[in-house]
């Protein structure tokens, strides 16, 4: 079996112009990318380097100006319609008027499932984020770190083939996020699901990904894709040994270069 | 020093209110008085309770029809607008020419057309109430947060799908802010209407009083039209309230 056969998704000459006054601007140029079955991939780098643009451009969010996105053997349009896709938004968006579960439970209504199934489904998913006994809370009594773990379980109640997380623990305090971090982990390995993480920060890039894709801007272009071959599951006193610090250092160096090269 | 309870301070300006009133109105007492003291207002009200309450219940009651109307078809054709942009926006510049006409000026063409009775007085109401309805409907609804829009994308929602579950409960804090408008505007459309010519209502009691010179009932009257038009307020923000008991406890979307 060749790689492409075990391919779950893959971006292709992929390149994003937007109008501007005067002319056009170039998001994107260029990308291609292969996210393999299973596995957790980042697209890291700074502000403005299209990485989120990259992201909503595989989800379906908008149509990129050149190249393709396949996944599993999908257009992305198709992959959306059939209700493959799990999206964690920076902040939660969560509908204020409805329960955590009433949340969790809107994506099942979207795709008619019946009534009984969606609460048992949607009480798993609740359960798995470590939510259990809060399902009847709205939105405004949750904390930060709940809120987003509702958000996470809103994605996957529908079991996707594919999860794309954009700076989904963004705003939560330094240790809140290594938390989440770790639950996130967890839940990525319990699923198995596809994963897709945009973001910024270079510590969480390493503790969760397999591969990090560091970017650069003007125009947004891939630098780098690193392995990070930690073996898991990983944890936050892990985190701060040697071989982390070295993936770090590195991908730090990478994202140092560019701000060199393309900050005159 | 203590901050005081927040009702307590526009209670106590409420009360020199009256307070100076009655002193004034008592002073300049007399035939031919302008300002007439809140006490022999209430003394009006009970010799002439049995008219007020009568023809009160006949304006709210036309006031009521016509804000139905009106409502309905400002939320119907918000709808219409935010579906269909290109047809839809022709038709909400219609909706901004028609609200521009004075409502005393289509008012007199209406009871004309309509007649002397009840329709023409719900046509104006009608008019009167669908404005603010369209037009905070419309923002709201515009100036959605652009994430529910992508939520709706990502989760392969419908357009109208996405309006029921994500877009209409998020904006039912601003359609009740809008009635909060609407509603006294009904009221007043309808009094207006029936100045035109009318049997019955507050607004023929207006008139009626003011032929006769009859201040104190006149002064009566807009009392209790204000008293009205502060209750219409006063029950929806209640409404609203309870429609979306989220709303106050947190931004649109959290």
């Amino acid at each position: 079996m060749n790689v492409a056969e075990k391919a779950n998704v893959v971006v292709d000459g992929v390149g994003m112009d937007f109008a501007v006054k005067g002319g056009t601007f170039t998001a994107l140029n260029d990308i291609a990318l292969t996210l393999p079955r299973g596995s957790f991939t980042t697209l890291l780098g700074p502000s403005g380097c299209g990485k989120s643009t990259l992201l909503r451009i595989v989800a379906d969010v908008i149509q990129p100006t050149r190249g393709t996105v396949d996944l599993f053997g999908m257009t992305a349009s198709e992959a959306r319609m059939n209700g493959l896709f799990g999206f964690v938004f920076q902040d939660p968006v969560l509908l204020p008027w409805r329960s955590a579960l009433g949340n969790i439970e809107l994506p099942l209504e979207a795709q008619h499932v019946p009534k009984a199934e969606r609460r048992e489904r949607a009480m798993a998913v609740l359960e798995l984020v470590g939510l259990d006994g809060f399902e009847h809370l709205l939105p405004a009594k949750l904390s930060g770190g709940m809120a987003r773990r509702v958000a996470i379980a809103r994605a996957l109640v529908v079991e996707p083939s594919i999860l794309f997380l954009d700076e989904p623990f963004n705003g939560l305090d330094e240790l809140r996020r290594r938390q989440m971090n770790v639950e996130l982990q967890r839940i990525w390995s319990a699923t198995g699901t596809t994963s897709l993480l945009v973001t910024h920060n270079v510590a969480d890039a390493v503790f969760l990904s397999d591969t990090v894709i560091v970017m650069g801007r003007n125009p947004g272009h891939i630098i780098e894709r690193r392995e990070i071959d930690l073996p898991r599951p990983r944890s936050i006193d892990n985190s701060l040994s040697p071989d982390y610090i070295a993936h770090e250092r590195a991908l730090t160096a990478l994202l140092s270069d560019d701000y060199k090269t393309r900050d005159d | 020093m203590r901050a005081l309870p927040r009702p307590v301070l526009p209670a106590i300006y409420f009360v020199l209110l009256f307070a100076v009133w009655q002193v004034a109105g008592q002073a300049l007492a007399g035939p031919g008085a302008v300002l007439i003291p809140p006490t022999t207002i209430i003394e009006t009200m009970g010799t002439r309770w049995y008219a007020l309450l009568l023809n009160a219940g006949i304006t709210l009651a036309e006031a009521g029809q016509g804000f139905l109307i009106g409502s309905i078809s400002a939320i119907v054709l918000t709808v219409v607008v935010d579906r269909f942009r290109v047809v839809g926006e022709g038709f909400f510049r219609l909706a901004l020419v028609i609200y521009s006409i004075p409502v005393i000026a289509i008012a007199a063409p209406l009871t004309a057309t309509l007649g002397l009775g009840t329709e023409s007085k719900i046509a104006v109401a009608a008019l009167s109430a669908y404005f603010p309805v369209l037009v905070n409907l419309t923002g709201a609804l515009r100036t959605l947060d652009p994430r529910i829009d992508e939520l709706g994308r990502v989760l392969a929602m419908g357009y109208t799908r996405k309006l029921v579950s994500l877009r209409a409960p998020a904006v039912l804090p601003a359609l009740f802010s809008s009635f909060k408008i609407a509603g006294p505007a009904a009221f007043i459309g309808a009094i207006i209407a029936e100045w035109m010519g009318a049997e019955s209502g507050l607004g023929v009691m207006i008139i009626q009083a003011m032929f006769n010179f009859n201040v104190p009932l006149l002064w009566t009257v807009l009392v209790v039209a204000t008293a009205l038009n502060g209750l219409i307020v006063f029950l929806f923000d209640v409404l609203g309230k309870l429609a979306a008991p989220w709303h106050d406890s947190s931004k649109a979307i959290a």
